[in-house]
C-alpha cells in the first residue's frame, strides 16, 4: 500500500513533462510520502509507481546519450531501476543516474 | 614547470561539458573555499596550445601570448568590461590537456574583480587587461582579499534559496520546479553562491552538468544541456533533504 499514490504521480509527472527527470525525483517523493517504509519496501513501492508511470501515462526511459526516448517496456525499465536502487543501497540523489522523459 | 605567483596553487579541475562549454572547480588556497565555474567559455587552441587555456567570458584576446622566441607564457587578464572576473591557466609547457586534468591557475574570480577594486587593485587590472604583466602583484592585497572573501560573502544554502523562507522564484507546473529570470548568469549567479560554502565536486557521475555535495548534507547540480525545455537556460537541480528538493529553472 502507498500512501498518496496520486500526489506522487502528479508530482513526478510534473516534472517529467517539463524536462528530463531523473529517477531520484520520483523516489524521494515516494519516500517524502511514505517515510515509515524500509528501504526494500521503498524498492518495491517505486516499481508500482514507475509501472503506472510508464503504462498509464507513457513515460519513456532515457537515452543519456542520443536525448532520446528508449522503446524499453515497463519490465525492462523496472529491472534496469530495481538493480541501480539495489546497487545504491540508499535513497537515489542528483547524479545516481537514470533519466525519464515523454 | 610554471610557478604558480603568490606562492600559493590554486588547485582546480576543469571538464569540458561540450565545445566551448566547460565547467571548473577551484579551491582558493587561501580561504579553502571551493568555486565552481559552470558553463564558461574555452578559448580551445589547436594542438599546439592545448596547454594554454583562458577562461571565462572576455573581449580582449590576449595576442601577444608568445614571447619573442615563441614559447607559450602563462597569461592572466581581467577584461573590465566582462561579467566574470576572467582568469588564465596553463599546464605545464608541451603537457596535453585531459579532461579533469588538475592545473594551477592564479587570479581571482567570481566576486574578484569588485573586490579587487574595492581594495585598490584597479590600475592592476587596468595594466593587465592593457597586457601588462601581473608579476607586480601584492599578495597581501590578495591575502586581505581573501580574508574578506572568506567572511562577508559565505551564505547558507537556505539563506539562498529560502530568503524570507519562501523558495525562491515562481512555481512552475509542480511547487517544485521554480521559475526564474535573468538566463544562464543568473542561474550562475546563484549556483556560485550554493557552491562557496564548503561544497565538494562529486565526481565519477554520470550526470552531464556538474554535481556538488553540501557541506551540510544534500546535492546540487547545474546542468545546461541534458534538457528538452527549449525556453530553460539552465537548471540547478535541488536535492536538499529538509529544505528543498526540486529544481530552478532559469530562462532567459
Amino acid at each position: 500500500m502507498i500512501n498518496n499514490l496520486k500526489e506522487i504521480i502528479s508530482h513526478s509527472m510534473a516534472f517529467i513533462e517539463d524536462d528530463f527527470t531523473e529517477l531520484w525525483v520520483v523516489v524521494n517523493k515516494i519516500y517524502e510520502e511514505n517515510p515509515e517504509l524500509s528501504f526494500s519496501e521503498l524498492i518495491e513501492a517505486t516499481k508500482i509507481v514507475l509501472k503506472e508511470l510508464i503504462e498509464g501515462y507513457n513515460v519513456k526511459l532515457l537515452d543519456e546519450e542520443t536525448q532520446q526516448p528508449t522503446d524499453f517496456d515497463s519490465s525492462v525499465i523496472i529491472n534496469i531501476v530495481e538493480k541501480r536502487l539495489k546497487e545504491l543501497n540508499q535513497l537515489p540523489t542528483i547524479g545516481d543516474g537514470i533519466w525519464f522523459t515523454m | 614547470m610554471w610557478q604558480p605567483k603568490y606562492g600559493k596553487e590554486w588547485k582546480a579541475a576543469i571538464y569540458k561539458e561540450s565545445i566551448g562549454n566547460w565547467t571548473a572547480n577551484y579551491i582558493n588556497p587561501w580561504t579553502g573555499t571551493l568555486f565552481s565555474d559552470v558553463g564558461f567559455n574555452v578559448q580551445e587552441f589547436s594542438r599546439p596550445w592545448s596547454e594554454f587555456m583562458i577562461l571565462g567570458s572576455y573581449k580582449d584576446f590576449p595576442v601577444k601570448s608568445k614571447n619573442q622566441n615563441n614559447k607559450r607564457l602563462p597569461y592572466l587578464f581581467s577584461p573590465l568590461e566582462a561579467n566574470l572576473p576572467v582568469w588564465g591557466a596553463c599546464l605545464e609547457a608541451g603537457a596535453a590537456w585531459n579532461n579533469g586534468d588538475p592545473f594551477y591557475a592564479t587570479g581571482w574570480a567570481l566576486t574578484g574583480l569588485a573586490e579587487a577594486l574595492t581594495f585598490g587593485l584597479s590600475s592592476e587590472l587596468a595594466g593587465l587587461k592593457n597586457g601588462a604583466s601581473y608579476v607586480n602583484s601584492t599578495p597581501k592585497v590578495l591575502d586581505a582579499l581573501a580574508a574578506k572573501t572568506s567572511t562577508s560573502l559565505v551564505e547558507t544554502a537556505s539563506g539562498i534559496l529560502k530568503p524570507g523562507g519562501n523558495i525562491i522564484g515562481k512555481a512552475g507546473s509542480n511547487a517544485s520546479i521554480r521559475e526564474l529570470s535573468g538566463g544562464i548568469e543568473a542561474a550562475q549567479s546563484y549556483w556560485n553562491r550554493l557552491v562557496t560554502s564548503g561544497a565538494k565536486p562529486v565526481l565519477g557521475s554520470s550526470y552531464k552538468g556538474t554535481l556538488m555535495q553540501l557541506p551540510n548534507g544534500g546535492t546540487i547540480g547545474f546542468r545546461t544541456i541534458m534538457s528538452r525545455s527549449s525556453g530553460t537556460a539552465a537548471t540547478i537541480d535541488v536535492n536538499i533533504p529538509g529544505l528543498f528538493q526540486g529544481k530552478l529553472k532559469f530562462n532567459p
